[in-house]
């Protein structure tokens, strides 16, 4: 267990019993999280952790066979669950990290009692009438750009002065690496996520969802949030005023509230 | 030989003495007539099926599946693919219901594959049914 | 001469300069970002989203890593982004970012840098550190495969070798039970069901009542040596494998599992399944055995409904040996009882998935088949009950063979 724990480097915080557990996208790690998991303290058992090869995860994990697929993530997903005896976990998952939640509550319904998707999306490139936002060539250049910035990557690796003015308690700054990623890694996610075609799975969705929708985001447009909306039984789509990609970053008011509506439109807590 | 042609003559191939006199039994409950010759083992009736002239072949071949020497599906490998067996009933009675010895035997040109049943009474049944294409024909 | 800094400086710098809102949106452009860029003037672009200048892969990084980045951290340095000039050249750029708190608003200040030059030399030293890299993992891959392979083979030569020679005891072992066992018991059963036959009016009632069980109990053996075999062969039979028509194989089976015995006892409720690889006769004799024994767990005589549905999902093919991914297609079937097994649904799902084999013969010849059959399909096999009393049998398929494991 404790083996599973450390390669995730999984944190728990907060005074509730229902876990929630926050899987953080592509590009960062679970610091993406910091200005979200606070409001949610008081009531649940907050858990995040990094995927492996983000954060301060164990990079000696890393089998690029098994991460060619988002499968791969999913089945650490479960681990971590099963590791820690969770059962009825509100998931809650930003950008690829959503289809990621859907395979994982796919294999094991039974462990998932409500799922958040911040910025889903099911299938990048477009296809064939079905409009995901991008094409073949653009998916391509975004990996180009990704081995450009190899050299910028030290931006990316810590550690570094974090300026923490959100929760001034904590003092004036707080020194932390920020979402340290492997840039081979971080290269080959990319590839596994923007090539990857979960269409299939939608349909095959059986615990309730919301789907948290930004009004102008490139990387997730409108289209995509109504398309997963009207595959996924038993989804709710929510527009936000946020724009972007990030609106846990951009917009954590917006995000908590959206979040804790749901909570009081359809109740988690037995 | 001038009765052989009008009475049916059964060929039966089973080392359990025991086994051939039931069926010579039963198949004498269903056909008074009929003729049988008993064998021992595989290469002994295989000997004899090779000696004897074609008018003189019989209409009905039995074996068991297994027996020394020669097992009942060699037997049948050895005659397949020699038309003047062509005119004969072959049939496998056996205690075993192996799925693999049925499809072996099915191949080797086996009409049918037969379990030995446990009572008397299904035996003549069954003699019944691998007597019907002669009493036809 | 000494002078202040005035703002036509930043303008007319020798660099671009452009504030970002957080929202996306251009606030503000200098002039020599703007002549870059091909436009005449700055309302043209002030105002704008970024997406007016950079290309839709830069906009990805810029969502993905930039804005978190600086948002989060408070700068970043030498990002390289390619911005779309107004006639669509692209102009490559290295860009240092600052965020600032104006009035409250957070934005982003950015300077931009032509990296056009520098491009040209990174492609390179990019396709070259790709080339090694390259190298050096295939190399390093090809030792470890080797040296993995020299001692997996080893192993491997020595499990082979003692599988082997399971296979020859099993094949004897299987030849034993056909012949050997079965033919004293047979005897017995066809010699006391003749001695009754023939002295049922002569024998002493004891000695009749006496000759019957003994016959029972001698045709009791005999059928369990009969399964018995059967189970065996399936461990040594090798069909052909095909693509199984499933929905096909599940009539034949519901026919097989219901006649004679139970006409009209089983109502499957299907959704259409995909076609699997496989050996269609051990298909149709698992359903068969299947089916017969939730047939005979059955608390009352009535009609069994079941629901039968199939997903597909990936999971890892590898079974046995750790650190080893191959994800797979993989075909769930889930049949449901709807709860109509009631109470002896728990003897079947223990039975199931209860991991001794020749307890399961011993106790159900059918379930073990059922388990044999699945295993040579590299498959697995589970049940369980949920609160409602509902219990579900999960039998999981990969799609597609792997050569070499049928």
């Amino acid at each position: 267990m404790s083996n599973i724990l450390a390669r995730h480097n999984v944190r728990v915080s907060g005074e509730g019993t229902q876990p929630m557990l926050f899987a953080h996208g592509f590009g960062c790690d679970q610091q993406m999280w910091r200005r979200i998991t606070p409001a949610f303290e008081k009531d649940f058992k907050v858990i995040v952790f990094d995927y492996v090869g983000s954060g301060k995860s164990d990079l000696s994990a890393y089998n690029p066979e098994k991460y060619s697929h988002l499968q791969g993530y999913a089945d650490d997903l479960l681990d971590i669950c099963r590791a820690m005896g969770l059962h009825d976990v509100i998931f809650v998952g930003h950008s690829v990290s959503s289809m990621v939640g859907v395979l994982a509550a796919n294999k094991a319904p039974g462990l998932f009692s409500r799922l958040i998707l911040i910025g889903p999306s099911a299938r990048y490139i477009n296809d064939d009438g079905y409009i995901g936002g991008f094409a073949r060539k653009d998916i391509e250049d975004l990996l180009e750009t990704m081995d450009k910035n190899y050299i910028g990557w030290a931006n990316f690796l810590g550690p570094a002065i974090m300026k923490n003015a959100d929760r001034p308690e904590l003092g004036q700054e707080l020194t932390e690496s920020f979402c340290s990623t492997d840039p081979i890694i971080a290269r080959q996610f990319a590839e596994v996520t923007f090539f990857s075609d979960n269409r299939g799975d939608l349909e095959k969705v059986r615990v309730p969802s919301l789907i948290l929708q930004c009004s102008d985001d490139l990387i997730a447009p409108l289209a995509v949030g109504e398309y997963l909306h009207e595959h996924i039984p038993q989804s709710t789509l929510q527009v936000m005023t946020a724009t972007g990609h990030c609106p846990h970053v951009s917009a954590p008011d917006e995000t908590i509230d959206l979040i804790q509506q749901y909570f009081v439109n359809s109740p988690v807590i037995a | 030989m001038s009765h052989s042609r009008q009475h049916t003559l059964v060929f039966i191939a089973d080392d359990d003495q025991e086994d051939c006199e039931m069926l010579e039994e039963a198949l004498r409950n269903v056909d008074k007539t009929i003729q049988t010759r008993i064998f021992a083992d595989g290469r002994e009736i295989l000997t004899q099926l090779q000696d004897t002239p074609d008018p003189e072949l019989p209409q009905v071949l039995i074996l068991d599946y297994n027996m020394p020497h020669l097992n009942g599906c060699q037997v049948l490998h050895e005659i397949f693919d020699k038309p003047r067996y062509n005119g004969i009933a072959k049939y496998i009675l056996s205690t075993s219901s192996s799925p693999q010895y049925m499809s072996e035997c099915r191949d080797n040109g086996a009409d049918a594959y037969y379990v030995k049943p446990n009572t008397f009474q299904e035996l003549t049944a069954l003699a019944g049914r691998m007597l019907t294409p002669q009493s036809q024909g | 001469m000494k002078r202040p800094l005035q703002p036509a400086d930043l303008d007319d710098a020798p660099c671009g300069f452009i504030i970002i809102s957080d929202d996306g949106r251009i606030d503000a452009i200098n002039n020599t970002l703007t002549q870059i860029l091909g436009y005449d003037k700055k309302e043209d672009l002030v105002g704008q989203t970024v997406g007016a200048i950079f290309t839709i892969a830069s906009r990805i990084f810029y969502q993905t890593h930039f804005y978190p980045l600086v948002n989060l951290h408070g700068k970043a340095h030498e990002i390289f982004l390619t911005l779309k000039k107004k006639n669509g050249d692209h102009y490559p750029a290295i860009c240092n970012a600052v965020r600032k708190e104006e009035n409250n608003i957070a934005v982003t200040h950015c300077i931009l840098l032509s990296a056009e030059q520098r491009g040209k030399y990174e492609k390179e030293i990019i396709e070259a550190r790709r080339k090694a890299e390259q190298a050096i993992k295939e190399n390093s891959e090809l030792v470890q495969a080797k040296k993995d392979l020299e001692d997996s083979s080893l192993t491997l030569d020595g499990r082979l070798n003692r599988l082997a020679q399971i296979n020859d005891n099993m094949v004897q072992f299987g030849h034993f039970i056909s012949h050997e066992i079965q033919e004293p018991i047979r005897k017995i059963a066809v010699r006391s069901d003749n001695l009754i036959q023939k002295n049922k009016d002569q024998l002493p009632p004891y000695t009749l009542d006496a000759l019957r069980r003994i016959n029972a109990e001698s045709t009791q053996l005999r059928a369990f040596a009969v399964n018995l075999e059967r189970y065996i062969s399936l461990n040594l039979d090798k069909e052909k494998s095909t693509g199984i028509d499933l929905d096909a194989v599940i009539r034949q089976a519901r026919h097989n599992a219901e006649s004679p015995d139970n006409p009209g006892a089983l109502i499957l409720e299907t959704t259409p399944l995909p076609s699997i690889d496989g050996y269609a006769f051990q298909m149709e004799t698992l359903f068969t055995c299947l089916f017969q024994a939730l047939l005979d767990h059955r608390p009352d005589s009535q009609p069994l409904l079941l629901t039968i549905e199939g997903q597909l999902e990936q999971t890892n093919s590898f079974r046995y040996l750790p650190g080893k991914y191959h994800y797979v297609s993989t075909l769930r079937i889930i049949i449901n009882d709807r709860g109509a097994l009631a109470i002896r649904a728990r003897e079947l799902t223990e039975l199931i998935n209860s991991k001794t084999d020749i307890t399961t013969i011993a106790r159900h010849i059918g379930i073990a088949s059922c388990k044999a059959i699945i295993n040579n399909h590299s498959g697995s096999f589970t049940a369980s009950t949920n609160p409602t009393g509902a219990t579900s049998f999960v039998l999981q398929f990969p799609l597609r063979q792997h050569p070499g494991t049928l």
